[in-house]
């Protein structure tokens, strides 16, 4: 493969990836269709759990003890919170004049100190008539790993008469800011925590990567394999009782639905003649996989067979086909020597074209027979409203799929020069 | 060619040859059961969804349970050994069994030895968590204005005037409200806004569960349960499966002269599709199946189990479930409503009211939209399940007669139905269901002389147009979240009209003095009688139509002997007794 050709496809590549982070913020976090976090969390949510969505999501910035404030209930003053020289200091402010400082911190002074007995502490060293403090405390098994995400956990002010403004303690961060720091996060693989859980997204695509793999992958394999066995023997055979069957029963397949194919075979090999496990994901994995692995075959086969027959038979009709057995090459050496390689781009394209949609996992099968996929996973998180993983999802889908088109593409450059013209010249998709 | 495809054929025979399917693998003491909506998970503060208190029953104990040997809706003691209620009914005091002990399935355990006593201040903190705005406590309801207190303290949290439970450390006297008065290890004293008739159905509903506040600082409890209950979750758990196992060094609880638990294991898998129920439940794979409409025929032959299933040993059982399935008229609606200073108006459209009532397809609506027997007619608004709809009079308009429908639109100033505009009926779902029941209230409708139209929106979009007072009649499925018709009866009330619970926008003055006195008084014939007045006058105002009371089947395998479903405690599996594996040989 030349230097140009492979430039080319980097490039194709970075602008698809750009893209795809671009359309990812757009969708997940510009805002541009709507609050994402009353979407996600339902007209009723508090302003603090919106607040602690947006602080979730990256809305917001981490806090930094330079600016908070904690409001005296019932008072006219308020306290200042600062931060310098290693140490934090409370103070009483008048409205109009700085107040006396109340109490200073070190830093390791306040990591060792339980939160709550900080609050109280706090509380303590009010001024009279004060009133209380507000200030809410989250994790009282604090202290964290440092002041700065102790303090975080903080919400200092949560004032009742600016209920919208959830979080006041915490810096919005500006979109672009956003987009940068989430799309790197991305990059990183950092997929972040899912709201419903609350466990980091990688680990629970970790877990169901396996069980969605191990149905889809052998299933979706077969299913290419067989295709093209079925097709070659029917191209072979025109107008023969095989390119018959074949056509009758593929196209009996295409007209059933999936699901119907799919009961059907539940009921009769794991209900009626029980041969097959009916549902679950248990030891030994191949007994509960053979069920989805039949209906994964009956489902996918018949369009997957047609659309082999037919790429296979274009390839026999070219004029290089047509000669070579014009000059008396032998039907099976002729497709294998030339049909075959012909036939091979468009067959691998559609191949790897396919391959993505195996990661993202089968809601049908995976509902229907138990297994702990990421199809079910992922509406559920649709249904949920869960952004992160909803998010995460499409970017690792994006990267398979751009992974496979790439192979797909270098695969047939170099099987067939058609592709490779048409990609050296930028034409290809 | 030939050969690959002829091996291919012969392995494939082979493997299905293989003992994948095969007889049941039971073990002994194991029970099997299926979900058919997916968990979302053990925090007890989620106890509103019903499908998680199937999981939590096994794990989590309230004070108080539901007696299912009383057909009476009596309580007896769970954590709580005893107690006493004050001749007002405001201040109760409950002990606590001194053997009850939280159970920690973690690792490494929150306490030495995996456990540590329940006690009274868990029982004041969990109920505090409940009210806890600032972390948007769902289950509030259970317990809202009912305790001294704790809705000011409920206030102050959503307000951020006041910590919530999360972020002061457990027992900080900080915390308390006055109702919730912890005398000692084991005595906690409630003191009540009111009398509370309701306090023991409250307590006993899953809203009301005790955890330790150990486990909530753990922050894993959406995941790995800490309960003081019979059963322990096999880790790490999934949405998908829950194992559960016997707690170990559990006290145990008496029934019947046995100890409680009488399963060793219990195996709860949420299982989409019901077909594929179903075939889990056929092959042995299931010890319960609860029927369903796809289901129904396959089991049942009228209202018993099919000889062919009896033969082979399975039982077949069925509890009504403490639901109301009723049609509700907005009252501020100018056709069909009540409006002060309007005696004559409100004398026709109360009469349009029950010409409606009485036009309802009734008939026609159990037999295709309950396909005969997944529901009770109703009688009344209270469901056959609660002590006060026995003796209850019946809505006297709740048969249909198009005769009087007749009269009755003549007297709405509708002779013959001319110049009665098109009344609209929305149901708050979509599926094949919903179109079934619109297809039947439209013709029932039509052949009463009374335009209808149906409406189909989903369930959020149907809550918003009643609160937008958009709605004209209205379906509304009640499901009793405790044991008590108060929970109900409440939706009538004045109070809950115009945003409330109460969607009919009712309002009756009479009514809502007989239900503040209601909820003072201890169950008794006395307070059944107030329930009595109360439906009269329901019945007299028309603010709605009972329609049915679900009804739910179960088939149980043959493993499974001596279990009666409590309408209002279904999941308690730790009443359930399996056969030993030698007498189930045969499945």
């Amino acid at each position: 493969m030349n230097v140009a050709l492979a430039l080319r496809i980097l490039r194709r590549l970075l602008l698809l990836l750009a893209g795809v982070l671009l359309l990812l913020h757009a969708i997940f976090d510009s805002g541009a269709l709507g609050d994402p976090a009353r979407r996600s969390l339902g007209e009723h949510a508090t302003p603090a759990s919106l607040g602690e969505w947006r602080l979730q999501m990256g809305w917001y910035a981490a806090f930094e003890p330079r600016a908070a404030r904690l409001r005296l209930q019932g008072g006219d003053r308020l306290l200042r919170l600062g931060g310098q020289d290693g140490s934090l200091v409370l103070e009483a402010v008048a409205p109009e004049a700085s107040g006396p400082r109340l109490a200073a911190w070190s830093r390791e002074e306040l990591q060792t100190r339980e939160l709550g007995s900080w609050l109280r502490d706090l509380q303590a060293a009010l001024p009279e008539g004060s009133g209380g403090l507000q200030a809410e405390a989250r994790r009282p098994e604090l202290p964290a790993a440092g002041v700065l995400d102790a303090l975080s956990e903080v919400p200092l002010v949560l004032d009742p008469r600016r209920p919208a403004q959830d979080l006041p303690w915490a810096e919005s961060v500006s979109s672009w800011r956003r987009a940068l720091r989430q799309s790197w996060a991305l990059l990183r693989f950092d997929l972040g925590t899912s709201l419903r859980s609350g466990r980091p997204v990688a680990a629970e695509i970790g877990e169901r990567l396996g069980p969605t793999l191990a149905l889809g992958l052998p299933a979706f394999l077969a299913t290419s394999l067989l295709a093209l066995l079925l097709g070659t023997w029917s191209l072979l055979r025109p107008g023969g009782p095989a390119d018959r069957a074949l056509g009758l029963v593929s196209a009996a397949g295409l007209s059933l639905s999936a699901v119907t194919v799919a009961l059907l075979l539940q009921r009769l090999l794991g209900v009626r003649w029980n041969l097959l496990p009916v549902h679950g994901w248990e030891e030994p994995r191949l007994g509960s996989l053979l069920l989805p692995w039949i209906s994964w075959l009956a489902i996918a086969l018949g369009p997957e067979f047609r659309l082999a027959r037919g790429l296979l038979a274009r390839a026999w009709q070219e004029p290089s086909i047509l000669a070579a057995r014009a000059r008396g090459a032998g039907r099976g050496r002729t497709f294998l020597r030339h049909a075959l390689p012909l036939a091979a781009a468009p067959l691998l394209a559609r191949l790897f074209l396919g391959l993505p949609f195996v990661f993202l996992g089968s809601l049908l099968l995976e509902s229907l027979f138990g297994i702990p996929g990421l199809g079910a996973w992922a509406v559920q998180a649709v249904q949920d409203g869960d952004h992160a993983a909803l998010r995460s999802l499409v970017f690792l889908f994006t990267l398979v799929w751009i992974l496979c088109q790439t192979l797909a593409d270098l695969l047939g450059a170099r099987l067939d020069p058609r592709v490779r013209q048409a990609l050296e010249a930028g034409r290809a998709s | 060619m030939k050969r690959a495809g002829a091996a291919a054929i012969l392995l494939l025979g082979a493997l299905l040859l293989l003992p994948w399917g095969g007889p049941s693998t039971a073990e002994a003491g194991h029970l099997r059961i299926a979900l058919s909506v997916r968990p979302t998970s053990f925090e007890p503060l989620h106890a509103i969804y019903t499908v998680n208190q199937a999981r939590f029953r096994q794990v989590y104990e309230t004070l108080v349970e539901p007696d299912y040997r009383s057909s009476e809706l009596r309580f007896r003691g769970l954590l709580a050994e005893s107690w006493e209620a004050s001749e007002d009914l405001r201040t109760w005091t409950f002990h606590l069994r001194p053997d009850a002990r939280f159970h920690d399935p973690g690792e490494p355990p929150l306490w030495p030895g995996g456990s540590r006593p329940v006690t009274a201040a868990d029982a004041a903190w969990c109920f505090l968590r409940l009210a806890d705005a600032s972390i948007s406590s769902v289950s509030w309801f259970a317990l809202e204005d009912l305790i001294e207190g704790l809705d000011a303290f409920h206030d102050a949290t959503r307000e951020g005037r006041r910590p919530g439970v999360r972020d002061l450390p457990f027992g900080d006297p900080g915390l308390q409200v006055p109702g919730l008065e912890v005398l000692d290890e084991q005595t906690l004293r409630i003191h009540l806004v009111r009398g509370g008739g309701d306090l023991l159905p409250r307590l006993a509903s899953a809203f009301c569960v005790l955890y330790p506040w150990e486990a909530v600082a753990r922050g894993d409890l959406k995941a790995v349960p800490v309960g003081s209950g019979p059963f322990q979750l096999e880790l790490p758990g999934s949405s998908e499966v829950a194992r559960f196992r016997r707690t170990p060094g559990w006290r145990g609880q008496e029934d019947l002269g046995e100890t409680l638990p009488r399963i060793e294991r219990l195996t709860l898998t949420w299982v989409a599709e019901g077909a594929t129920r179903t075939g889990l439940f056929e092959t042995g794979r299931l010890d319960r199946l609860v029927l369903e409409p796809d289901s129904l025929h396959r089991f049942l032959d009228g209202e018993v189990l099919h000889p062919r299933w009896q033969e082979k040993g399975y039982r077949l059982q069925s509890s009504p479930w403490p639901s109301t399935s009723m049609f509700l008229f907005n009252l501020a609606d100018p056709v069909l409503g009540e409006f002060p200073g309007d005696p004559e108006g409100n004398r026709r459209r109360r009469a349009l009211r029950e010409a409606v009532a009485r036009a309802f397809p009734y008939g026609r609506w159990q037999s295709i939209v309950r396909l005969g027997s997944m529901a009770v007619p109703a009688r009344s608004f209270l469901p056959p399940v609660l002590p006060e709809a026995r003796g209850a009079p019946a809505a006297p308009w709740r048969s249909r007669d198009l005769g009087e429908v007749a009269r009755l639109l003549e007297e709405a100033g509708y002779p013959g139905g001319e110049g009665l505009p098109v009344l609209h009926i929305d149901l708050g779902s979509q599926g094949s269901l919903a179109r079934r029941s619109a297809e039947v209230l439209r013709q029932g409708f039509r052949e009463a002389g009374i335009p209808v139209e149906v409406r189909l929106h989903d369930f959020q979009g149907q809550q918003e147009r009643i609160a937008r007072g958009e709605a004209q009649i209205f379906d509304r499925g009640w499901h009793f979240d405790w044991a008590d018709a108060s929970n109900l009866l409440a939706t009538f009330t004045g109070g809950q009209a115009f945003g409330g619970s109460n969607r009919a926008n009712f309002v009756d003055a009479e009514y809502d003095r007989l239900f503040a006195e209601y909820l003072r008084r201890p169950p008794g014939p006395a307070r059944t009688r107030l329930a009595h007045r109360m439906l009269e006058i329901l019945h007299e105002r028309i603010p709605g139509i009972p329609v049915d009371h679900s009804r739910v089947w179960f088939v149980l395998s043959p493993r499974v002997q001596g279990v009666a479903p409590h309408a209002f405690d279904p999941y308690a599996f730790k009443y359930y007794r399996l056969q030993a594996p030698a007498a189930a040989a045969g499945e």
